[in-house]
């Protein structure tokens, strides 16, 4: 069933879009909800969905051969997941595994990337709010790669 | 907290505390649960730190980790790093160690009464953090809210845990633990302490920030809430630098005009963000 | 304040060393200037004829030498390496020590070691030198705690000032506002006065009553308008002699904003981070606390002088903070002219030129503070 608008525009990543652009992502979205260890999405598959998490956890994770199933990352409330649909080849990088129960509104991707490529200023209006959180996911990563409380040297 | 500590007539002069209880934290992080032998209460204010010293061990600067409510029982947690911590993990139940302090400027406490506190801790910059947890517990409704954020490397150098979940239990805190480095046997949440900011909410003219931990997490933790419209000045850090007299008179702990202990340890961020990013200042 | 200062008197040597008699009787330890090592130290004096009579000293950035005058003054030289710091702030002092009983539940003993050591009389301080010893009452003395040991040094100080007369080359106290005319700060106030091939003559004034005290119980006249003058031509002549200066109109911006100058780079790579300048410096108080094992079951607390120049002086768990020799004299230099102002409400520098003479590479505290302002790419108001 398509999430109301009213409900969709409560989430953090929506807040204060104008209320054509929340209908138009209205009509293709979903509202989901997935249990614990289960995948949102499979590294290597097809990228075709966007997430936004209402509720829950999900770790980014990669197989490395040696090591096992490694977590890269979690991403929590508030957050988006997966933004590979957004460019060619449109496949995942890593793999999303649900850690606490997730709520999630699910849009087909192809969808939204066709609806941004036709009407820009929509296209704007969601690559303006992803951008923030990509900076934030990089400074994040930064920061994790200068392993900050590393033993003292 | 009334009884603000006198300054003695030679502040040099510790005195002997035995230890109670030695209790180990994780591989490298001990505390020391001490009794003053004068039996005499030892009052301190949240975010003010001790020189302690084993006998002939040398001295060096913790911060306190006990309740403020009371005063008959100081701990201290000490991560093994140097001669004077190693020497200090060598002593054991009935050994004595010499304590002079309080010393130094802790959390703005009185500014935060009835406001929303936010902890940021990082590895070993959860023990000053403790005595305010503590004020929490004794005296609720103290803060409206208090969040702790806490990061640390790995899941086993995680500190207090039993104490954190049990304060989350009690709804006197709400705790986002975030470790570092993963590990198969850690479910919660991965990424550097700073990652959990962005997925808390918190009324801006309400809430203030306090924070311990490596230099450089406090600074993007300092950014990473402004970016969140917090007011510059409702974010505080307590600093670490040698200090070797503790009352402004050896040098060493000088950050340009700052002495870090007596002007610190804790600082408003507003006052030291242009010097934190000066090299080797 | 201003009843002190206003008679001045002239007097003999012979009643110069009476004063120095009365204040042994009076139970002072009088110390002073002598020669030793080819230098001029401060010691234990007991006459005048301890005083290096007829000797001055050549000093430039890096050397430092003494030389025959062809008169007999008693102060005919400028800094010298000692400063009167030591005796405030001995070098090594002792804390406490600790007794741990062979009984393993008895708790340990400590016992304060507050010596009582007779009141020290300093001889022939300069106006630099004086202002030294106020800053660092500031430093130790102001608290909120104040260091006991140096608090019992400075309590019962009886200070016998000098105006300097003959500035060496590497001085610059006038531009620091310290001299060379001492103004304040001392108990007896004395300017030697040249009397041709005769023995030099003194005019004395008081600056306390203790001062008071002991002008009335010497021989003495009244300072006549022709002393005045002499006295003011001394001055004027030590004034004179004094060419390096520092600007302090906006020092501690002009250094603030300078902290990432490229000039820090090019002082680096001559500094030895040797710790001299910090040692010879009459303001400098770093110290650090040690624990010296003495014998079996007891330990001795002593207080050091340290240095921001060595490495370990910033260890933390981490490591050093200032790793480079670029941020260790930055840190010492920036502190001197700038964040002490913050700290202690005055300048850290009082223009005595020790830092200059005995680097051994010769560093120039006021060639280096001029290059910094005249390249700084931000402008400090002035």
């Amino acid at each position: 069933m398509n999430p109301s608008p009213s409900l969709l525009c409560e989430h953090p990543f929506l807040k204060g879009m104008s209320e054509p652009f929340i209908h138009k992502l209205s009509a293709i979205a979903t509202h989901l909800s997935f249990k614990a260890q289960s995948y949102l999405f499979v590294e290597g598959q097809k990228a075709d969905k966007f997430f936004l998490l209402q509720k829950g956890l999900v770790a980014l994770e990669t197989y490395f051969p040696e090591r096992g199933i490694l977590v890269i990352q979690t991403v929590g409330i508030g957050h988006v997941v997966g933004w590979s649909w957004i460019c060619p080849p449109f496949l995942w990088h890593f793999s999303a595994r649900v850690i606490d129960p997730v709520d999630a509104f699910v849009f087909d991707a192809t969808c939204l990337r066709q609806m941004m490529e036709e009407d820009p200023s929509f296209g704007y209006e969601i690559i303006k709010r992803i951008i923030p959180l990509m900076l934030e996911r990089l400074q994040a990563t930064r920061l994790q790669f200068l392993d900050i409380y590393g033993p003292p040297s | 907290m009334d009884h603000l500590p006198d300054f003695p007539e030679n502040p040099f002069i510790p005195k002997p505390f035995v230890i109670e209880e030695k209790k180990r934290e994780s591989p490298s992080v001990f505390s020391l649960y001490l009794r003053p032998i004068d039996q005499l209460p030892f009052y301190f204010l949240p975010g003010q730190f001790n020189m302690l010293s084993a006998i002939g061990g040398g001295e060096a600067a913790i911060s306190i980790a006990s309740d403020p409510t009371n005063p008959h029982i100081l701990i201290h947690t000490l991560r093994i790093v140097g001669n004077v911590t190693k020497a200090l993990s060598k002593l054991d139940k009935n050994d004595f160690v010499l304590v002079r302090g309080p010393y130094g400027r802790g959390w703005p406490i009185d500014l935060v009464k009835r406001k929303t506190l936010i902890l940021v801790a990082g590895g070993i910059g959860l023990p000053p953090l403790l005595p305010l947890l503590y004020i929490a517990q004794k005296n609720k409704g103290y803060f409206k809210n208090l969040i702790l954020l806490y990061g640390a490397r790995t899941k086993d150098d995680l500190l207090f845990m039993p104490l954190l979940y049990k304060l989350k239990a009690e709804q006197i805190i709400t705790l986002h633990v975030s470790v570092d480095r993963p590990s198969r046997d850690w479910k919660g949440q991965f990424g550097t302490v700073t990652a959990l900011i962005p997925s808390i909410s918190f009324d801006n003219k309400e809430t203030f920030v306090f924070s311990c931990g490596p230099e450089i997490m406090m600074r993007f933790m300092a950014r990473a809430f402004i970016q969140k419209n917090l007011p510059k000045e409702h974010i505080f850090f307590s600093m670490e630098r040698n200090m070797k007299c503790a009352i402004g008179i050896c040098g060493h702990c000088q950050l340009s005009p700052f002495f870090i202990c007596k002007d610190g340890p804790v600082f408003p961020y507003e006052k030291i963000e242009h010097l934190l990013t000066v090299e080797e200042l | 304040m201003a009843r002190f200062g206003s008679n001045k008197f002239k007097i003999t040597k012979r009643e110069l060393q009476s004063i120095l008699d009365a204040l042994k009787r009076k139970g002072f330890k009088t110390i002073g200037p002598t020669v030793s090592k080819d230098a001029i130290v401060y010691e234990e004096i007991d006459s005048l004829n301890d005083l290096p009579i007829g000797i001055g000293d050549e000093q430039e950035a890096g050397s430092y030498r003494l030389k025959k005058r062809t008169d007999a003054t008693l102060f005919g030289f400028a800094s010298s390496p000692h400063s009167w710091k030591q005796f405030l702030f001995p070098a090594q002092e002792k804390i406490f020590s600790i007794h741990q009983p062979t009984e393993k539940t008895s708790p340990p003993l400590i016992d304060p070691s507050v010596r009582q050591d007779p009141p020290l009389a300093f001889i022939g301080v300069r106006s630099c030198d004086l202002q030294a010893i106020a800053i660092q009452n500031r430093v130790f003395l102001e608290g909120p705690y104040s260091h006991a040991g140096y608090k019992s040094k400075a309590k019962g100080l009886f200070i016998l000032a000098v105006n300097c007369a003959y500035p060496s080359a590497t001085c610059f106290c006038s531009s620091m506002g310290t001299g060379p005319r001492a103004k304040s700060g001392f108990d007896l106030l004395v300017t030697e006065i040249l009397n041709g091939q005769k023995e030099p003559f003194y005019l004395i004034e008081a600056g306390s009553s203790q001062g008071e005290e002991i002008i009335a119980q010497i021989e003495k006249t009244d300072a006549t308008e022709e002393d005045l003058k002499k006295e003011k031509d001394v001055i004027q002549n030590a004034e004179k002699q004094i060419h390096r200066r520092i600007e302090t109109q906006g020092i501690k911006e002009l250094f603030y904003n300078n902290l990432q100058h490229p000039r820090w780079e090019e002082i680096a790579q001559r500094c030895l981070s040797c710790a001299n300048c910090t040692f010879v410096c009459p303001t400098c108080f770093c110290s650090t606390l040690i624990d010296i094992p003495k014998k079996a079951q007891e330990i001795e607390r002593w207080m050091v002088w340290d240095s921001c120049f060595t490495l370990n002086f910033t260890h933390t768990p981490a490591g050093s903070v200032r790793k480079s020799v670029l941020s260790r004299y930055r840190q010492w230099m920036t502190h001197k002219l700038a964040s002490w102002i913050d700290q202690f409400g005055i300048s850290g520098c009082v223009g005595c030129g020790r830092c200059i003479t005995w680097c051994p590479v010769g560093i120039d505290i006021t060639e280096e503070a001029e290059i910094i302002r005249k390249t700084s790419p931000v402008k400090t108001p002035s």
